[in-house]
């Protein structure tokens, strides 16, 4: 029991912050094809689908992650007739849902589209057309870590079956070149390898960190086999290639095909996810200094006997000692806040001066 | 959409002491944790990755192989984070800027510790201070008594982590069962909410009615002191780490040997824990004469206004009538117009009008000019 009280002064107290990350993949087997489906969660609005990492039925079951797609308003698809007219508003209210979050309004009070290269006031393309994967919290944490996120398609990914050549994509560069000009936090942008990332050619989507939502551009799934083919990609249209089992991603967005029917097109062709997360430890550390002529008697009652001090041995010669088993932190009332016990009581004597490094985590 | 203030005595916070009921059966030498079987997965034996009777903490790697589960890692760095299963010595040897892994899952169960006469036991040792806590329900509690001797008896000791039952065991809750071939052998309860295990079924036999072990309820522990035998002679298995031997309470939980699990007897041990929830209640109130105005577009006739009257100086809406929603129960009678509103969702706002909770109906609520409701939002926090 404490009978003295020290001030923690200015040069006592620190604060730190650790950054705790986990290493988080997510293959393509779990997403279509392990579990028939029975691990994908469609809704009756149809505006997006839900993956888990195990049937949904089962309580073990954890949400991973939602795709969804859509389309700008100003964009080529939603000024083409649509067959599905319901359908197409659905799309475009996807994007535009997403995009008010991510990139805000202009000074009109547009929304604006997703900017290629983040660069607002440039008139650089946009990502008119995209699919969305929305991780769940569980996964991301506090944040994605910056330069680690990669995504893998198959060109070949028809009726789940995967086959042909992998891309893959990344934010490359991004932990140290990532955007901050989003109402959601911090950005980064995909490209295909770091070659092209340091050039900043051919973007081919965002990743929003905090957040915890990538785009991947639409033409990405289109122009796939010509990329491979080293032709190169013709962005940001869209092209006619099949990549899914009935239809490009451009005749799929703009056909009578739902949100639903792209993801599972989508989620065809996906072959790896993989990324980190980040979660944030914040400490501050107390040092607590013990000088040699302090706490060198204790009020405990089991301190004394016979109005001798016990650990003395009943020598008057030996100096005054104390055993130190516990740091109390009180506030300025002299309220007792917190408790900091040691794994065993440290000696303490005129001799010594200790200091006992008290961290609290929160 | 009008906004309201909440009042001094429209908010209060209190908590909910809830009583999860947590069940362990061993069988077969398997431990069972609320009669969860076994799951096996696609990729692995048990989906969740753990034994049966354990439970995964985050329960982050469902049904993952080898080289694809997720894991923690963490950079040492002046903080001097690390994770408990790093040793100080490992620790101390790590470089800064160092990559430290860790592993999930991370499971837990409970746990048996059993000592024999004479034998040492730190374990007890370090719960002394809690032992002497207990003194006040009954004097059974001090290590050495009349009854049992703890320091240097045999104790079958089992140790419960604090994720199964919360911040303590429920007083009064414990049972523990011992079967021998789906016959209940014996019984042991805290009949008296004091700690004290009591064997209380069945009846007639030895050791009925007398006290056989002890509760720690804030610290999980159950301590199990009766060594007598259970079946008078009748029975033997290989309880003692697959040697044949009585069953007695000294034995309670044991799954036996790798090679000779105990098959015939079967252990149940149950308990409510104690968990509390903090809460916090807000009262919305909807008074009379307020909330009778709605701006959904339904609320006013359908059909486009005609008559607005536009000049060179101004432009006048054309008025566009309020549905009445009124109906008569007489036949060739309208009902007067009335306000009438249908509540279906309170929105909770912050001191800079963010909207950071929303509170649906299960119904709508029929709101009239007279009607005076006052909603009972709760919040688990």
């Amino acid at each position: 029991m404490a009978t003295t009280f020290k001030t923690l002064l200015n040069q006592d107290i620190t604060s730190t912050k650790t950054l705790l990350h986990e290493a988080i993949p997510i293959t393509g087997s779990m997403v279509s094809g392990t579990y028939s489906d029975n691990n994908i969660k469609d809704y009756s609005h149809a505006m997006f689908q839900s993956v888990y990492d195990y049937p949904y039925l089962s309580s073990s079951a954890n949400h991973i992650f939602d795709i969804t797609a859509g389309f700008a308003t100003g964009s080529g698809l939603s000024a083409s007739a649509p067959a599905d007219i319901d359908l197409q508003r659905k799309k475009i209210n996807m994007y535009n849902t997403l995009a008010q979050q991510l990139v805000g309004y202009d000074a009109n009070g547009d929304i604006r589209a997703f900017d290629t290269d983040g660069d607002f006031s440039s008139t650089a393309a946009f990502h008119s057309s995209s699919v969305f994967f929305n991780f769940s919290r569980l996964l991301t944490k506090d944040e994605m870590k910056k330069g680690t996120f990669t995504i893998t398609f198959v060109t070949g990914g028809i009726s789940g079956s995967r086959g042909g050549t992998t891309q893959i994509y990344g934010d490359y560069g991004a932990a140290t070149s990532y955007k901050v000009n989003s109402p959601a936090g911090e950005y980064g942008i995909l490209y295909r390898n770091a070659n092209e990332a340091s050039a900043g050619l051919l973007p081919k989507g965002l990743i929003f960190y905090q957040a915890g939502v990538v785009l991947m551009t639409g033409s990405v799934f289109a122009d796939m086999t010509a990329a491979v083919a080293g032709s190169g990609f013709a962005w940001p249209g869209m092209s006619s290639d099949l990549n899914f089992a009935t239809a490009s991603f451009g005749t799929m967005l703009n056909s009578t095909a739902s949100i639903t029917d792209v993801s599972n097109g989508v989620r065809d062709q996906l072959y790896n996810i993989s990324f980190n997360n980040t979660t944030e430890l914040n400490s501050t550390i107390y040092f607590c200094r013990a000088n040699n002529n302090d706490f060198n008697y204790s009020a405990n009652p089991t301190y004394t006997s016979n109005s001798k001090i016990v650990v003395k041995d009943n020598n008057p010669n030996e100096v005054p000692k104390t055993y130190i088993t516990t740091i109390g932190l009180y506030s300025a009332d002299n309220e007792l806040l917190a408790v900091a016990k040691l794994s065993e009581p440290l000696k303490k004597t005129p001799n010594d001066e200790l200091t006992f490094r008290v961290r609290l985590d929160y | 959409m009008p906004y309201y203030k909440f009042g001094p005595n429209d908010i209060f916070y209190n908590q909910l002491e809830t009583y999860p009921k947590t069940q362990f059966l061993v069988h077969s030498g398997n431990i069972f944790y609320n009669n969860v079987p076994n799951i096996s997965g696609a990729h692995v034996s048990s989906i969740n990755d753990t034994p049966t009777g354990y439970i995964s903490l985050y329960e982050l790697n469902v049904d993952r192989q080898t080289g694809q589960k997720i894991y923690p890692f963490i950079v040492k760095n002046g903080g001097l984070s690390s994770f408990k299963t790093v040793s100080t010595t490992t620790f101390n040897a790590t470089g800064f800027g160092d990559v430290e892994e860790g592993s999930y899952p991370l499971s837990a169960s409970f746990s048996r510790d059993v000592y024999a006469n004479g034998q040492a036991r730190p374990r007890l040792t370090s719960i002394k201070n809690a032992l002497s806590g207990y003194e006040i329900y009954s004097q059974e509690f001090q290590a050495i008594n009349s009854y049992k001797n703890l320091v240097t008896g045999a104790l079958n000791f089992i140790s419960i982590p604090s994720i199964f039952y919360g911040s303590s065991i429920q007083k009064g809750t414990v049972d523990l069962k011992f079967y021998v071939s789906g016959t209940l052998l014996a019984q042991a309860q805290d009949l008296n909410k004091d700690g004290v295990l009591i064997e209380s079924n069945p009846s007639g036999t030895p050791a009925s009615g007398s006290s056989v072990g002890l509760v720690l309820y804030n610290e999980g522990i159950v301590l199990l002191t009766a060594s007598a035998d259970l079946s008078n002679g009748l029975w033997a298995e290989g309880y003692n780490n697959g040697t044949d031997a009585a069953p007695s309470w000294m034995y309670f939980g044991t799954t036996g040997s790798a090679t000779n699990r105990v098959v015939s007897s079967s252990f149940d041990m149950s308990f409510n824990g104690v968990s509390y929830v903090p809460t916090m209640t807000m009262f919305a109130h909807a008074e009379k004469g307020d909330l009778n105005y709605s701006n959904n577009p339904t609320f006013k006739t359908f059909g486009m206004a005609t008559g607005s009257i536009s000049s060179s100086f101004g432009y006048k809406e054309a008025q566009i009538p309020m549905k009445n929603i009124n109906t008569s129960s007489y036949s060739g009678y309208s009902e007067l117009y009335d306000n009438v509103t249908y509540i279906s969702s309170i929105g909770i706002y912050d001191e800079s009008m963010n909207l950071i909770g929303v509170a649906k109906m299960a119904n709508p609520v029929r709101k009239r000019e007279i009607d005076d409701y006052q909603f009972k939002l709760k919040l688990d926090i």
